[in-house]
């Protein structure tokens, strides 16, 4: 936001001190320009009438060109060293603008050095009273780096989803047969087996099966991070009808009590992701009940700051050793040995799907209490789109 | 009844026999361990079968390939055909019927329950003589 005294030094006092407002227009212009000149970004302003208005040093850092050749190019000086195959794009953000709506486009440029780079600018229309665009300033940013880890990341992903599905092709096809051939085995052969026959044979499924298991794991694991993610604002009180249904016949089994706040809040995710979390964290609640006590559920929302709110599912179920608390999240481990079924694989998928949202998974136990899992996850972005007035008067 | 079991794997081609075989009455098998080999198979029109058992992955091609030329053909565009895979892809059910599958049966789980789906599916093409457990004709 705009300094206030910037904007209340104008007119603050009375008109017959020229002077003051003379060296207050002074002091403005002078912080204005240590802004600019020290801003990593280049700030170009145009006028439909008058051309270019104002041109920042940084666009000779960023451009290879001077200041003076910004303000002596025919027409639009970066439309004229955007790359050929960008023109397009660039030319359409540029018309967007000039009828009054503010605009983020990315495109290359060619360096005066000759080389190319990724340039992301915001275009911003000054505009009067009546709405009328009187100007446009540019606010140009060099994301080349950033362009180029997102396509190594978009290459890794590409490789992992390749690794995924022969996983998921070439290790079950000789887990299938395995089993097959073992229970083959096992019904053939029941006489000569006799019983300490079969219990190998029992053991030879078992291990198959948990092999099995584990491919699902790792499976669903890499799926995190290759999967969708298109994100929206998603109301958690659908989410978390979704996950009741689905297990309403174990909590009508378990005859579970679950208590859901009256406001359940909207965030911004996934709503495929936001089910597998809170899927996650209900099974496991309802998984490790304990047998002592009816097992009860319930959700808890603390707001966090305008950016962030806290969702806790608390459970009172056979709680967690202190001893196991820090790798309860990780990979391939589980609390709780081989007595209740799992993979170990669910909590590391929620906290990696929570951490590509923006937000953090926190959990705290008690053996003989209970757990409680505390999802931090993002609001909905207020919106972007706020030119503070004070600064466009500046323009005029 | 004949029964095509087009699968590249031997060990899959036994298990699936032993599943069938609990299921139907009186099954013969004609196998194909590749789509080139099963094509041929139809090219010749030697046997006629009552029933197709493919897996999607073959060594040298789809078996919905295979899948949409049976449906093609104009013997066995209403043949019972059941196609199965190991991988448990959304993508390979949705391929296997719009290739023309009468039903897609995943590889995975233990034993009985793949013997159980087919079983199932098979139940719903009513023509076959179905065993009971012990071994009598319903």
């Amino acid at each position: 936001m705009i300094d206030e005294s910037l904007v209340t030094t104008i007119g603050a006092d009375k008109p017959n001190s020229l002077q003051t407002l003379r060296a207050n227009i002074s002091e403005i212009v002078e912080r204005y320009e240590v802004l600019t000149t020290n801003l990593a970004a280049s700030v170009i302003i145009t006028s439909p009438e008058h051309g270019v208005l104002f041109c920042s040093p940084f666009t000779h850092v960023l451009t290879g060109y001077s200041v003076e050749d910004v303000f002596e190019s025919e027409g639009d000086f970066l439309e004229s060293i955007t790359v050929e195959e960008d023109l397009d794009r660039y030319n359409r953000a540029r018309m967007v603008s000039s009828i009054g709506e503010d605009i983020l486009v990315r495109f290359r440029i060619r360096h005066r050095s000759n080389i190319n780079l990724w340039l992301e600018a915001r275009m911003v229309p000054i505009c009067d009273d009546e709405g009328e665009v009187i100007s446009v300033m540019t606010v140009a940013i060099d994301v080349t780096d950033t362009l180029n880890y997102q396509k190594q990341i978009e290459e890794q992903n590409q490789d992992l989803n390749d690794f995924s599905y022969m996983i998921s092709h070439d290790l079950k096809a000789p887990i299938f047969t395995i089993k097959g051939m073992a229970t083959a085995l096992a019904e053939d052969y029941k006489d000569t087996l006799g019983e300490d026959g079969s219990q190998l044979i029992n053991y030879i499924l078992q291990g198959a099966s948990r092999l099995e298991h584990l491919v699902a794991s790792v499976l669903e694991y890499s799926a995190v991070s290759t999967g969708t993610s298109s994100e929206q604002d998603i109301p958690l009180a659908l989410t978390l009808n979704n996950v009741m249904d689905d297990f309403r016949e174990l909590i009508n089994e378990t005859n579970a009590q679950i208590i859901l706040p009256e406001d359940l809040p909207i965030v911004r995710g996934n709503d495929v992701r936001l089910y597998q979390v809170f899927s996650n964290l209900f099974g496991n609640a309802l998984k490790y009940r304990s047998p002592e006590r009816t097992p009860e559920i319930r959700v808890v929302v603390k707001p966090h700051n305008s950016q962030f709110i806290i969702v806790s599912v608390i459970d009172n179920g056979s709680g967690i050793p202190k001893e196991r608390l820090e790798d309860v999240l990780r990979p391939f481990h589980r609390a709780h040995g081989s007595e209740i079924e799992g993979s170990g694989i669910g909590l590391a998928c929620v906290k990696k799907i929570v951490e590509r949202l923006g937000g953090t998974i926190n959990v705290q136990s008690e053996v003989g209490s209970g757990s409680n899992f505390s999802v931090k996850l993002p609001l909905p972005k207020a919106n972007p789109r706020e030119v503070p007035q004070e600064l466009a008067r500046a323009f005029e | 009844m004949k029964i095509l079991l087009v699968d590249d794997n031997g060990a899959h081609r036994a298990i699936t026999k032993r599943a069938l075989t609990k299921t139907i009455a009186h099954c013969e098998f004609i196998e194909a361990d590749s789509l080139n080999f099963a094509r041929e198979i139809l090219r010749k029109g030697i046997v006629k079968f009552s029933l197709a058992v493919v897996d999607l992955n073959l060594g040298d091609g789809r078996g919905t390939e295979f899948i949409t030329e049976l449906r093609n053909h104009p013997e066995y565009n209403e043949l019972p055909i059941i196609s199965l895979s190991t991988s448990t892809l959304a993508e390979d059910a949705k391929e296997s019927y719009q290739a023309g599958a009468s039903c897609y049966i995943p590889k995975g789980d233990n034993v009985e329950i793949f013997t159980q789906n087919l079983t199932q599916a098979i139940s719903y093409f009513s023509v076959f003589t179905i065993t009971s457990a012990n071994g009598a004709d319903t």
